[in-house]
């Protein structure tokens, strides 16, 4: 699922009236991307990625029939963090990597030089892979210093999150605000 | 439109000019253009656009966008700089995790910028909220002066629709493009700048003196404001699309301004009747059927180099000097592949794939001979390995370009 999107229809409140229902998708767009912006940055603590401030400028209003209109937000992950669900490696891929460190948060493995599926092992890659044996997890370190970069899993199961938007009493009382700031 | 569809709309245009100098061309040009400074391939433009617009659907996360960049310059055979100060971290190096971010971000926060804005000065949005403010989004560390910045903007425009006090101002005032780095009266207002900008309600803008009582549409401003706060606000969603045609119309090819994009830009910019276009603009219009034809530059010395040593004979390439080829797309559609071998795996092209044929014209790979001694078989390697292979006449220009798949089949 690539997109997250909140229908926004005025059929109980109102005549159909494009003009309104872009005013009230507005003000629930507007409560969406203050809500994005407001969120906190990763929990371990790395420098942001702006991964939020990021998914609050994808967010989008796309008109609909008579008086609805769509909010959609158009940024990778959104939709998985909201309704959750299981991550595994794409086909050919062995395991998912979770960055360890700061320095490559927001990296994957293959943008280091050496590191890409199906390339073969050389004493030139920078990372090199450590999985104990018997161990669900395995590890990728930086050859030279031995620090542990990343986190080899096989899965990771997100739980669903649905402070990843603002409730739903919230978002209606954005699209009213939206409405009355048109009418006022 | 999407703000994905808004990059892919963008003309591929190569060149060797830096930032410094892209900022010299007219915003109306720059805004319908995908470039980077100093990359002249088309063929890694073309992959650079097509992760910036697959980034900005929501279809793929930056380091995958990255990854891609990286292996269009590889396959494309490029080669960091290795000056020190052009070394691994410098952003002259298109490998760059920081040059390839500055790309990414600022075609995808513009073309973002671009989508809510027009999605923000909608009737309906416009009435609920016809002002915005300036905000910080994502914090820097060495921050610009935005304070003097919105002074010397709103002293520029007299303060049209907008606050001397606070950011804000009415979506429709000048400021927004004065402050702007890029001419647009959306964010991002410069590289790496880390602002945006909210909606802010009619109540408030009323408050604020940007609107008369009873006014809701932006484009009116009170006259009982605090003396000099406002001034009257232009409308400038029309006069901004007006403005990016305005820039781009009236150049004669003969003036400074004809003579520096053509010497800048070369067959990539096509000036006639005062009207400046790019030519991946045309050929996209051709392809959708908004015009007929689109005609190329005269054959480049490069082409005639290749043809020579490709083995054509010195009385055809001596034939190509000064012929310009045409480009139908009811032609290609029709005849595209039928001067091909048909034993090779050819395919149609796709759209993205007929913006390279100026490359092809200009710069081709290879020009080999065919069995008909007026026409040569000219070919432009592809990133996925395939190549574009085109059969041109002499005398007749044009006459069938193709696809040919990469070894193992995959186009």
């Amino acid at each position: 699922m690539l997109r997250l999107t909140v229908k926004v229809t005025l059929a109980d409140l109102l005549p159909p009236d494009n003009v309104l229902a872009e005013a009230g998708a507005r003000g629930v767009s507007n409560l969406i991307v203050r809500h994005l912006r407001a969120r906190p940055a990763n929990r371990r603590g790395f420098p942001s990625s702006g991964y939020w401030a990021d998914a609050a400028e994808s967010v989008s209003v796309k008109p609909g029939s008579g008086n609805s209109a769509a909010v959609e937000i158009s940024k990778e992950g959104v939709a998985l963090h909201y309704e959750g669900g299981t991550v595994r490696p794409d086909a050919g891929g062995k395991a998912l990597a979770i960055p360890l460190d700061a320095s490559v948060y927001g990296k994957k493995p293959s943008e280091w030089s050496g590191f890409r599926r199906g390339d073969e092992p050389s004493d030139d890659d920078v990372l090199s892979v450590f999985w104990p044996k018997n161990s669900a997890h395995g590890f990728l370190k930086e050859r030279d210093t031995g620090n542990l970069l990343y986190l080899l899993v096989p899965s990771v199961t997100i739980r669903a999150d649905r402070s990843v938007l603002p409730e739903d009493g919230e978002l209606l009382d954005a699209a009213q605000e939206g409405i009355m700031e048109a009418v006022a | 439109m999407t703000a994905a569809d808004k990059i892919l709309k963008k003309a591929l245009v190569g060149s060797g000019i830096d930032s410094r100098q892209w900022s010299a061309v007219q915003a109306g040009l720059r805004d319908r253009a995908f470039f980077s400074a100093t990359v002249e391939d088309v063929r890694v433009l073309g992959a650079f656009r097509d992760a910036a617009a697959r980034l900005a659907a929501g279809e793929t996360d930056p380091s995958s966008a990255r990854i891609a960049m990286r292996d269009a310059l590889a396959a494309a055979g490029y080669r960091p700089p290795d000056a020190e100060d052009q070394g691994p971290g410098g952003i002259r190096n298109l490998m760059n995790e920081r040059r390839l971010d500055l790309i990414l971000k600022t075609n995808v926060q513009q073309a973002r910028g671009w989508a809510q804005f027009m999605e923000g000065t909608t009737p309906g949005a416009l009435l609920a909220y016809p002002a915005q403010r300036l905000v910080r989004v994502r914090q820097r560390r060495m921050p610009r002066d935005w304070t003097a910045r919105w002074k010397e903007a709103g002293d520029a425009v007299g303060w049209q629709g907008a606050c001397r006090d606070e950011f804000v101002a009415l979506k429709l005032s000048p400021i927004w493009i004065e402050l702007s780095r890029f001419g647009t009266p959306y964010p991002p207002f410069d590289f790496n700048s880390g602002m945006g900008v909210e909606d802010v309600g009619k109540r408030k803008a009323r408050e604020l003196g940007l609107l008369e009582d009873g006014g809701g549409d932006g484009k009116t401003s009170s006259p009982s404001a605090p003396q000099g706060s406002v001034a009257q606000a232009a409308p400038v969603v029309p006069s901004f699309n007006a403005n990016l045609q305005a820039t781009v119309e009236g150049i004669r090819g003969d003036s400074d301004e004809g003579q520096f994009l053509t010497r800048t830009f070369g067959d990539q910019i096509d000036i006639r009747n005062g009207v400046v276009k790019w030519k991946g603009e045309l050929i996209q219009d051709v392809l959708a059927g908004r015009a007929k034809r689109a005609e190329f530059g005269e054959c480049s010395r490069a082409f005639m180099e290749k043809a020579a040593a490709g083995g054509i004979s010195p009385e055809t390439v001596q034939a190509f000097s000064g012929r310009k080829i045409s480009f139908s797309h009811q032609f290609f559609v029709e005849h595209g592949g039928k001067h091909l071998d048909p034993n090779e795996p050819y395919d149609h092209l796709v759209p993205e794939e007929f913006e390279l044929l100026p490359a092809l014209w200009r710069s081709p790979d290879r020009v080999l001979p065919i069995r008909d001694p007026n026409r040569v078989q000219a070919e432009l390697d592809t990133l996925d390995g395939g190549k574009l292979v085109a059969v041109i006449d002499c005398r007749n220009g044009l006459k069938s370009i193709q696809k040919r798949k990469a070894p193992g089949g995959i186009t």
